[in-house]
Order: C-alpha cells, then structure tokens, then sequence
C-alpha cells in the first residue's frame, strides 16, 4: 500500500515536470530553432521578403557580397574601433563606481540609484534627451563649454558625432555597477586584513586582492560588452539626423555594421543578404567571444 | 592610519557626489526643459520656468494613451512569462525528479547560445508565412516558450533549497500551485522581484520587437518615440523640444520609480542567485 503510494508519487512528479516544461521545449522548437535553421537556408537564397514560395538558392553568394561589399567592411572596422572605445570605458566606469560604492556606507541606496539609473532609462528617451543636449545652438554641452570660453561644438555634425556617440554611451554604460558591486562586497575582509599585516599598500591591495576576487565579474562584463558592442545599433540612429525612426541614417563616422544589415533588410528588402551579414557578424563574435574565453587563464580567477 | 582612512572616505564621497551630478544632471535638465516655454528657444539650467502645459501638448498632441496602453499590454505579457513560466520552468528544473530531464536542460543551454540577432530576422520571415504578423500572439508565444537565461537563474538559485522543503510540503498534503504560492514565492522574494523588473524593463525599453512584428496602431511607447514625433503641425522641421522632453520624463519616470522601490531586492536577487559567480 506505502510502496503503491510511493510510486503514485513518483509518477505524479514526473507528470508533473513534463508538464511544466512542455511549452518551453515544444516552443523552443516552434518558435526558436525553426526560424534558426530557416534563417540560414534563406541567408543562401535570394529572399527579399516577398518572394518565399519561388526563392532561388544562391548558395554562398550572399557570403561572398558581405565580404566584397566596401561598405559592410567599413562599417564592421568602425564598430570594431566604436567598441575598442566604449567597451573598456564602459568597464572602467562601471568598476570605478562600483569601487566608490563600495566605500559609501551612508546613503548607499541613493548614490546607487542615481548612478545605476541611465543603464535602465529607455534608450530611445535617453537618445532623444541626449540629441538636445547636444544640440550646437543651445544645447546644454556647449553652454557648460561655455562657461570655459569653449566656442560652440556642433557635436552632431560630422566632425564630432563620434565623440558625441562616445560620451552618451559612456554616460549610459552603468549597467555592469549592480554586478561589480555585489563582487566587491563578497570579498571576505580577512584577505585585507591579512595583506596589511603583511604591510601591504593601498595599490597593492587593489591589484592582488580586489582586481583578481571580482576578475570573474570583469569577464562576464567584457564578454557581454564585446556582444553588445558589435551590435551596436539603436544609439547612432537615435542621434542621426532625419525623422526616418528606425531607418534614420547616421553620419558616416557612426554608421554601424547593424545599421547596415538593417538597411539592406527594412530599407532595400534584401532578405538573404541581410541574414547573411547577420550570421557573419554572429561568427565574428564567436570567434572573438572564444578568443577573450581562452586568455581567462592569464587574468581571470576562479577561487573554487 | 585611521586618519589616512577618514581622508580616503571623504574623497570617496566627494567624488560620489561629483559623479552623481555627472549622471543626474543630464535628467534634471530633461525634467528642467521639459518645462520652459515651447516657443522660447533658449533652454534653460535648472527649475525656473513651470509650463506645466507641454505636458498636456506631449499627451494631446500624439495618441499618447493609446501608446502608453499598448506598452502596458507588452509588459503584462512579458511579466506573465517571468513570473510564472519561467519561474516554473526553472522550478521544475531545479525541484522535480524526472528522467530526461538533463537531456531536455541541454535545450536550455542551446538556446542561451543561440544570439537573438541570428532568429530575430528569420523569426519575422517565419510568423509572416504563419501569418501571425501584427497579432500579440507573436509576444504571447515568446512569454509561454519562456527565456533560458531566466530559467537557468530561477534553476541556480532554486538548486540552493534544503530538499526537505518538498517533502515537508507534500506530507502536509499541499497542493503544487499551493505550495508555490506559499512556500517557494516567499522564499525566492528577491528573486521574484528581479524578475519582475527585468521582464518590466525589457518589455517597457523594448522598440525592435514592435517595429519589427507590429504596425503602427499596436505600436508601444519606445517604437513610436523613436522617430521625432513633436513638430509644429505645419512645420515639421520645427521640433517641440520642450514636449519631446516632457513625453521623454513621462515615458522614463516609471521605470525609475520602479527601480526606487525595488533596487534592495535587485542586489539581494544578484547576490543569492549566485550570478556572480
């Protein structure tokens, strides 16, 4: 009778997890890897979005024109650059401000809230915002410029878009702050206390103590950063001119890979070319993702 | 040397401040400017002016409501995802014993690998042959599938639990949604609430997944500010700053407020999750 109960149980669970699961694997399948598998048998055919049922297979055509398209290439060279810029600051600030944090005890909460806020206020609003503070005749940048005898810099101009791009990704590049934090502040104090008997300075500390404790964090941050950086798309076209929405088209010092490949797709219908980009770039950031996982070994450290 | 710490913690804090100024002062003149006059040009510092009415021009003039709802409608369905698909997706993976199960987690890795930029295009190509285009379900399908991050964070920070929970619940004679409800909810509070706000977020921040899958009419708040939408109505070269401003406060006030009142949860989440490691 136990046993029979025992085994109703069992049998219940397994029920019971398979329901639970279920929408997720039968969805994964729909929704997920038969678009996945699509996707790269239409990034070798001349798809434009209007012809599914009579699409020619091009084999690796489309490959080939990402490679000789002058423009793509460009453009993946400047994001390359763009991120070599943005994704070390981005670490910097998240870390300099999680290492300030760190040391506030009074008024934490506040501190932390003001300095986590541009990381999750909506891009497009933190766009718009920023274009206005840019604006060359009485934007707030040069106003401040200003103050200092700075003559006005037209920021969304050729010459400068590219700083004005650097500057409002930096101010928004808090993201990894929450991350950081909670690594510093799992660092087990005896560790400094023992490095002080040992007569140990503040640098030193820093660099044989906290640098290598939260390394595993920094990784995770450059690795998300690299991904994100060279998908870089939404900030160029928010401080583009035009009123195109999606489509705006930024100056060429800030035309991304992205924006390209969502040009050929939304702007020209180039369906199959689009994805073909798409799956360049996704072999890229693998390639580069491998790469930074491999040379863990000489930074990054892993207590356990 | 305790004076040498005292120096080191006013400069920690000055510099707190000076940084906090930095990354506030942009959102103050936005709020600031959001309330000078719409026909002077010149923009102004700090809180002089109140012309409380741009924020009526940043409602009336595009149908912000309609927007505003559709992004309600969004977020519902990505928290509904969150909160409960995923949160039992991850339950179940971590709490149930079931044959396969470890075969069946491998899907859940191959999707965490899978980059979002790789389906996003064929995902379009895929519902429009469904003919799924412009309906939520596209959004709907996405929350019950669930996402495998979520569920590999609800699993890790389950996986923690003392196995007697399960069996105390089930000699009492719980029913599972029960037992959900007033055992493991409570226990995983700080994660039900970063979940809860990351689905908030991302649902509320989100302007591809619209602009990609939905037409103007269903368009949420993010996808149809992207463009500038404030001119004068027969001069569309001449941008209404201090409206665009004002819609821009009343499109990001909530997510800040939000993030007020449960950024204690958010480090808790982070730190019991074990996603630090």
């Amino acid at each position: 009778m136990a046993e029979k109960r025992f085994w109703n149980a069992k049998r219940r669970e397994i029920a019971l997890f398979y329901v639970l699961v279920a929408p997720f694997v039968i969805l994964f399948i729909a929704t997920k890897l038969v678009p996945f598998v699509n996707g790269l048998y239409l990034s070798l055919t001349n798809y434009t979005g209007y012809n599914y049922d009579r699409v020619e297979f091009v084999g690796v055509n489309n490959y080939q024109r990402v490679f000789t398209d002058a423009q793509a290439m460009s453009s993946l060279g400047r994001t390359f650059l763009i991120g070599c810029i943005t994704v070390p600051l981005g670490l910097i600030v998240g870390l300099g401000c999680a290492l300030l944090l760190n040391k506030a005890r009074k008024g934490l909460g506040v501190f932390r809230t003001i300095i986590y806020m541009p990381s999750i206020i909506p891009t497009v609003a933190a766009g718009l915002m920023w274009r206005i503070i840019f604006n060359a005749n009485e934007g707030l940048l040069n106003k401040f410029l200003g103050i200092f005898g700075i003559n006005p810099v037209n920021w969304l101009g050729y010459d400068h878009i590219l700083a004005a791009l650097v500057i409002m990704m930096t101010w928004g590049s808090t993201g990894g702050l929450l991350l950081n934090l909670a690594a510093l502040q799992g660092i087990p104090n005896e560790l400094y206390e023992a490095a002080a008997l040992d007569g140990a300075g503040g640098w030193k500390k820093f660099t044989k103590i906290t640098l290598p404790m939260i390394s595993p964090i920094l990784f995770f941050n450059l690795v998300m950063g690299i991904i994100g950086g060279f998908q870089l798309y939404a900030q160029p076209v928010l401080l583009a001119p035009g009123s195109n929405g999606v489509l705006n088209l930024p100056l060429k010092p800030t035309y991304t890979y992205m924006v390209h490949a969502y040009q050929q797709i939304l702007g020209y219908s180039r369906f199959g070319y689009g994805l073909a980009m798409m799956w360049v770039l996704v072999f890229i950031i693998n390639i580069l993702t491998v790469i930074v996982t491999k040379t863990q070994k000489y930074w990054v450290f892993y207590s356990d | 040397m305790n004076r040498k710490k005292e120096i080191q913690k006013y400069l920690a804090y000055a510099f707190l401040v000076a940084l906090s100024v930095v990354f506030l002062y942009p959102l103050i003149f936005l709020a600031a400017n959001s309330l000078r006059p719409y026909i002077n040009k010149k923009p102004v510092i700090f809180f002089t002016e109140w012309h409380v009415e741009n924020y009526y021009f940043a409602v009336a003039m595009i149908p912000f409501f309609k927007y505003l709802l559709n992004t309600m409608k969004l977020v519902a369905i990505s928290v509904f995802g969150s909160l409960v698909m995923d949160f039992l997706m991850g339950y179940a993976f971590a709490r149930l014993r079931a044959p396969g199960k470890e075969v069946l987690f491998k899907l859940v890795l191959l999707q965490l690998m899978i980059p979002y930029i790789a389906i996003q295009i064929p995902q379009f190509v895929w519902y429009n042959t469904l003919g799924l285009m412009d309906t939520y379900w596209i959004f709907i399908l996405n929350a019950l599938g669930g996402s495998a991050y979520n569920i590999f964070l609800v699993k890790q920070f389950m996986s923690s639990f003392p196995r007697e929970l399960d069996d105390a619940a089930k000699v009492d004679g719980c029913g599972f949604l029960r037992m959900i409800a007033q055992i493991v909810i409570p226990l995983s509070k700080p994660l039900y609430a970063l979940l809860f706000f990351n689905a908030f977020v991302a649902a509320w921040n989100d302007y591809m997944g619209p602009q990609m899958f939905l037409t103007g009419d269903k368009f949420p708040l993010a996808t149809a500010m992207f463009g500038n939408i404030y001119f004068l109505p027969d001069k569309p070269e001449i941008i209404l700053e201090p409206v665009l401003m004002a819609a821009c406060v009343l499109f990001t006030l909530p997510v800040i407020i939000l993030f007020f009142f449960f950024q204690k949860y958010l480090v808790q989440g982070i730190v019991t999750s074990g996603l630090k490691g």
